[in-house]
């Protein structure tokens, strides 16, 4: 029998009854949904593609053109040269997902606050990890291509290479994370941003300023650690890239948690 | 069935809603009354978990809204019709909400045409009137085909025919057996819904009678809904 028309013969307490329930993965399929039926998501992922493809071409085009020569490319062939700007575009992207949507169906609907707040931050991280490893691999793939062409070789096996490429993926699906985490915890698109941007961009340059004591922190800012996790060569200051992979899996988890806490108390 | 508990609200210094306590029962429309800024809106957001009481509770069929395994499918609201996504379509605005309780996606088509928004499924609701926006937010509440219906000044902004559909829906709603719940400050409409009449003012329960008891002595429910609240306003006569 259909459980959903609505039929005069029933009564409330049949309604408790019923075979649709509330489930994480329901819940997680709602938010995929969500996020692909604005087309903004699209415009982002466009620009992402864009930008990611078209700066980091640069230097391949660069040694194509005889501007630079054929050993002068990093072993990542410069295809990451567009992640300072794609991160950015990560941010925006992730603080919307939390600050343009009505939060009165979404809480009606799941009254259940932290599942709305974990399943938003691992539907849209994942769907910019994705995004993020295709862009990497597919750029490092054409710029390969670009390069063979005129005898310059750029292999995907050289060391840290397709760790550099995958860990820049990794960066901007933390940087998701703590972008949807301040987008709970500040509500307007603006301050979650500034707050983001000011993580990433504002703590590097204040840490210069600290005395040698204390810049020990300095490997473990957000922003050191994912410079760690994209160099394909260990470099002297950063963290190894496992535990830049850690620190940075642990700071967007800290920072939803937070995040969580505060939406559970909160009057929508 | 719809019980409100003893429940208060503050706001800082401000008392939203005091000690109230009252039940919506099945089968009837019971509106809901009160001046602006009497707590009307806060109760029924109290009631579906989007406000905390500070103390008290509200139980649907004797469980908090948020222990419910299937809240869409026991409670349908509209509290702010306008709260939807502009720019994304009224179709999968109502299916984001029936994919969280896997309600399949014939039921959006079907409460789609049960608020006359079809043609405009695929619209955004940015280029909504408010009305179209109200017919979105019935959609919604009926979207799990819930036994209890609580609705905030739903007939705002409909044109003489929606409220009139407004009107019969949610007697066929009451008739069904369902716990139908509103608030509205058009008393002529009010008169002709509804069952049953729960007033407060301040925050306090002013009075909980079927509409003949209070418009008794009256000549119009508007007349006895002003002396009432006049009374309480002036001489803060809450019942305690």
């Amino acid at each position: 029998m259909n459980a959903l028309t609505t039929r005069p013969d029933r009564l409330p307490e049949h309604f408790g009854v019923t075979a649709h329930g509330l489930t994480l993965p329901r819940v997680l399929a709602a938010e995929r949904r969500r996020l692909r039926t604005v087309r903004s998501t699209w415009w982002f992922a466009a620009a992402a593609g864009f930008l990611t493809v078209g700066i980091g071409a640069v230097p391949a085009i660069g040694v194509v053109v005889g501007a630079m020569s054929g050993n002068e490319v990093e072993p990542t062939g410069g295809v990451l040269s567009g992640i300072p700007v794609l991160e950015l575009l990560v941010a925006a992207f992730a603080v919307r997902a939390v600050t343009t949507d009505a939060l009165m169906p979404t809480f009606t609907a799941v009254p259940r606050r932290t599942t709305v707040v974990i399943a938003r931050a691992a539907v849209v991280s994942s769907a910019v990890l994705a995004a993020g490893l295709a862009l990497t691999f597919g750029t490092f793939a054409a710029v390969h291509v670009v390069l063979r062409s005129i005898a310059v070789d750029l292999p995907m096996t050289a060391p840290g290479v397709a760790r550099a490429l995958a860990g820049a993926a990794l960066h901007l699906a933390a940087v998701a994370a703590l972008s949807v985490a301040a987008g709970w915890l500040l509500r307007g698109a603006v301050a979650a941003l500034a707050a983001v941007l000011g993580v990433f961009y504002v703590l590097p340059i204040l840490g210069v300023f600290l005395p040698d004591q204390a810049a020990r922190v300095m490997p473990w800012l957000p922003s050191s650690a994912a410079s760690a996790l994209m160099t394909p060569a260990p470099a002297p200051g950063l963290l190894p890239p496992w535990a830049a992979a850690l620190a940075l899996v642990g700071y967007a988890g800290a920072a939803l948690l937070a995040a969580a806490l505060v939406v559970r108390r909160r009057d929508i | 069935m719809l019980d409100i508990r003893t429940v208060t609200k503050h706001y800082g210094k401000h008392t939203a809603v005091e000690n109230l306590s009252f039940s919506v029962r099945p089968g009837a429309v019971t509106g809901f009354l009160g001046p602006n800024g009497a707590g009307k809106s806060t109760t029924m957001r109290m009631a579906v978990g989007l406000v905390r009481p500070d103390a008290g509770e509200i139980l649907i069929h004797g469980r908090r809204y948020d222990r419910l395994a299937a809240p869409l499918h026991e409670v349908g609201v509209l509290l702010d019709a306008r709260a939807v996504h502009p720019r994304r379509s009224a179709y999968q605005h109502l299916a984001v909400l029936a994919t969280t309780h896997g309600i399949p996606p014939r039921r959006v088509d079907e409460v789609l045409g049960l608020v006359g928004l079809s043609e405009v499924a695929h619209g955004y609701p940015g280029g909504f009137s408010l009305g179209m926006y109200q017919r979105l937010g019935i959609a919604a509440a009926l979207l799990g085909d819930p036994g209890v219906v609580i609705l905030d000044e739903p007939v705002n902004g409909l044109d003489p025919e929606g409220i009139r559909w407004v009107r019969h829906l949610l007697k066929r709603l009451a008739a069904e057996g369902r716990t139908v719940f509103l608030s509205s400050h058009l008393m002529g409409e009010m008169e002709m819904t509804a069952d049953r009449l729960v007033v407060i003012g301040r925050g306090r329960l002013v009075a909980d009678v079927t509409v003949a008891e209070l418009t008794a002595g009256h000549q119009s429910l508007e007349d006895a809904y002003l002396d009432l609240t006049r009374n309480h306003t002036l001489e803060g006569s809450a019942p305690r």
